[in-house]
């Protein structure tokens, strides 16, 4: 890759280098919109910046904050005009190895195609942009940080500043967010053994053992279902039906200690709950509704219950409350 | 050090020579000046690709023997075939030493040296040849797991520990092969502790429980695209 074409290439930037923790391999970046310094650096700039919204009030990270694992803390997400979506702000950590984006199975195949639903939506309103393309273009253009921004990410370009682009560079910025340095990976991936404690090991033994398999689902780097990793095909996305009457995409479990509440509609406000829930599917189950075959019906011993939290509390990595706003 | 490792290097560093110098010769346009030389030999890259091709050859012949030992009914017997096997590994040493003298940054070649000196017992001159794999390309993970099992057989289990997880961390599959090896490792210590005492052996042995039910229970992770589970 890097080898290939060395004198016409003379023009381009150096290759993107990827700032990843061990045991991860770069994910899955589509050719359209190669990785660059410059564009992550715009496109967190766009990511936390209001003026994208009708209110001047709103950014992508009024629902999706660094410090809450890129989640907004609420059941179910409010829009810039105050209106209630029907689902609850995803995580975006790790978000570049996604094979599907959203809770249900929308279609996007890329973060680029998923951004036009906060941008545009309007049943109910997210960032609320419909309408106003032109004029945000024209008043990002008439800041200079911002003009500049756009000119060192798309050097080259006739018309760097346009709404491809703004959505190229945020892109670009949610594929940075990697990050897995918590316990859990200094326990597996940096031999510390005593990383985890005892509990928390009891627990990582029920999740990933044959009586709970909660890995069934929950697997891959963010147990989250299948990976997109760079020079391999993707792998199709999985949905499930785990008694929340329809079938929702798995959501990673990295940091899911800081991204309360739970499941697509946010109907848990802490994870016992969800465990409550995983014990008593089949008796909470609505009617008519068809399970995942893949779950298990199992009991929890009262300690186990606690040991099973005390794991998943392990898989929570503040690095990313780094990820602050640029000012 | 020892003799066999010296022969290698300078049956290398000679060939270098020779090498650059026949490239020299082939750069220049077809004249009658080179007509000293032989005529128009099988280029090194080709006789690179021979010699290694048959040291394949040989470390399948070699493996034959060591499964033969393995199910021997006599003594006799196993000692015949391991005496095969021997043979059959020092074959393939100079084969893929040929195949390394022609081309010296044939990886594969370099990798199969210390593979076949491993299997001699010769672990210094196997790590020496893995060494030199990995100075050549550090992401030869393969090189990575051999070398790992030439550490054992050095006793030096920190860095067995060390190739342990690098290969976890970029190479699951190979983490487990070695994996199977560290086992194995622990159970030949048992019986023949070779310089190490049984609180040593114990501590490994405890080290190694442990990654193994890691490697086990997180089987998954590495893998992006196949659904896979502990059973
Ligand atoms: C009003 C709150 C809100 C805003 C603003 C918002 N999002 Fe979201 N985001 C959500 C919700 C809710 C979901 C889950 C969508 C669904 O499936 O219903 C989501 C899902 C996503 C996902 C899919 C994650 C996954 O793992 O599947 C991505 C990516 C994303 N948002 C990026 C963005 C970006 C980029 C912006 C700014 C352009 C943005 N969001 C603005 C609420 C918001
Ligand atoms: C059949 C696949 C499957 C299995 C097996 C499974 N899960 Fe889930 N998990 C899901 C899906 C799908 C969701 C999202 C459901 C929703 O949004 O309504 C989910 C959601 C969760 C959440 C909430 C995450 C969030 O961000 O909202 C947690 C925690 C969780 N699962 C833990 C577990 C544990 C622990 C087990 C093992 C007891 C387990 N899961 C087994 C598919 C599965």
């Amino acid at each position: 890759m890097v080898l290939a074409g060395s004198a016409a290439t003379a023009a381009q930037p150096p290759a993107y280098r990827w700032d990843l923790p061990p045991g991860f391999p770069p994910p899955r970046v589509p050719a359209g919109n190669p990785m660059s310094e410059a564009k992550a650096v715009l496109g967190k700039r766009l990511f936390f910046d209001t003026r994208l919204s009708v209110t001047g009030q709103y950014s992508c990270a009024s629902c999706h904050r660094p410090e809450s694992a890129f989640t907004d803390g609420r059941a179910r997400a409010v829009g810039a005009t105050g209106r209630r979506l029907n689902h609850n702000a995803m995580s975006l950590v790790n978000v570049a190895y996604a094979v599907s984006f959203g809770w249900t199975n929308a279609g996007f195949d890329s973060l680029e195609a998923q951004m036009r639903r906060p941008l545009f939506n309007q049943h109910p309103v997210e960032i609320g942009l419909r309408g106003r393309e032109a004029a945000l273009l024209r008043e990002l253009a008439a800041d200079p940080a911002v003009r500049a921004g756009f000119a060192q990410a798309f050097p080259g370009s006739a018309n760097p500043i346009s709404l491809g682009h703004l959505i190229q560079a945020i892109a670009c910025y949610e594929r940075t967010l990697v990050f897995a340095r918590s316990v859990f990976d200094r326990y597996i991936f940096d031999d510390d053994q005593s990383a985890l404690t005892g509990a928390a090991k009891r627990g990582m033994a029920l999740f990933f053992g044959p009586r709970l398999a909660c890995a069934q689902c929950h697997f891959g780097l963010n147990l989250a279902g299948p990976a997109a990793i760079a020079g391999k095909p993707p792998p199709a996305p999985i949905f499930a039906d785990t008694g929340t009457q329809g079938r929702f995409k798995v959501p990673g479990l990295r940091n899911v200690a800081l991204t309360a509440p739970y499941m697509h509609d946010g109907r848990f406000v802490d994870l016992r709950s969800v465990l409550d829930h995983y014990e008593h599917i089949e008796r909470d189950r609505a009617p008519g509704e068809t399970l995942d075959p893949r779950l298990r019906t199992f009991h929890l011993a009262v300690g186990e219950k606690q040991d099973l939290i005390d794991f998943l509390e392990s898989l929570s990595d503040l690095q990313y409350a780094g990820s602050a706003p640029l000012h | 050090m020892s003799l066999a490792r010296a022969g290698v290097v300078a049956i290398a560093s000679l060939l270098v020579g020779q090498w650059s110098l026949a490239a020299g010769g082939g750069a220049m346009p077809s004249g009658p000046s080179v007509s000293n030389f032989e005529p128009r030999e099988v280029p090194p890259e080709e006789k690179a690709k021979n010699s290694y091709n048959a040291g394949i050859k040989s470390i399948k012949k070699a493996k034959d023997y060591e499964a033969d030992a393995a199910k021997a009914s006599t003594p006799e017997k196993k000692a015949k075939a391991m005496e095969k096997a021997g043979k059959a590994y020092n074959k393939a040493l100079e084969q893929f030493t040929d195949a390394a003298s022609n081309k010296p940054d044939m990886v594969e070649a370099w990798n199969y040296i210390g593979f076949a000196n491993r299997h001699l017992g010769a672990y210094a001159e196997s790590l020496e040849a893995y060494d030199h794999a990995l100075s050549l390309n550090p992401k030869y993970f393969e090189a990575v797991e051999y070398r790992g099992e030439a550490y054992l057989g050095l006793n030096r289990i920190d860095d067995a520990k060390t190739a342990y997880m690098d290969l976890f961390r970029d190479a699951r599959p190979l983490s487990d092969q070695l994996l199977v090896a560290m086992q194995q490792w622990v159970a030949d210590r048992r019986l023949d502790g070779k310089g190490l005492d049984a609180a040593q052996i114990d501590a490994f042995e405890l080290w190694l429980g442990e990654r193994a039910t890691v490697a086990r229970q997180t089987a998954s992770l590495g893998s992006g695209d196949a659904v896979r589970t502990w059973k």
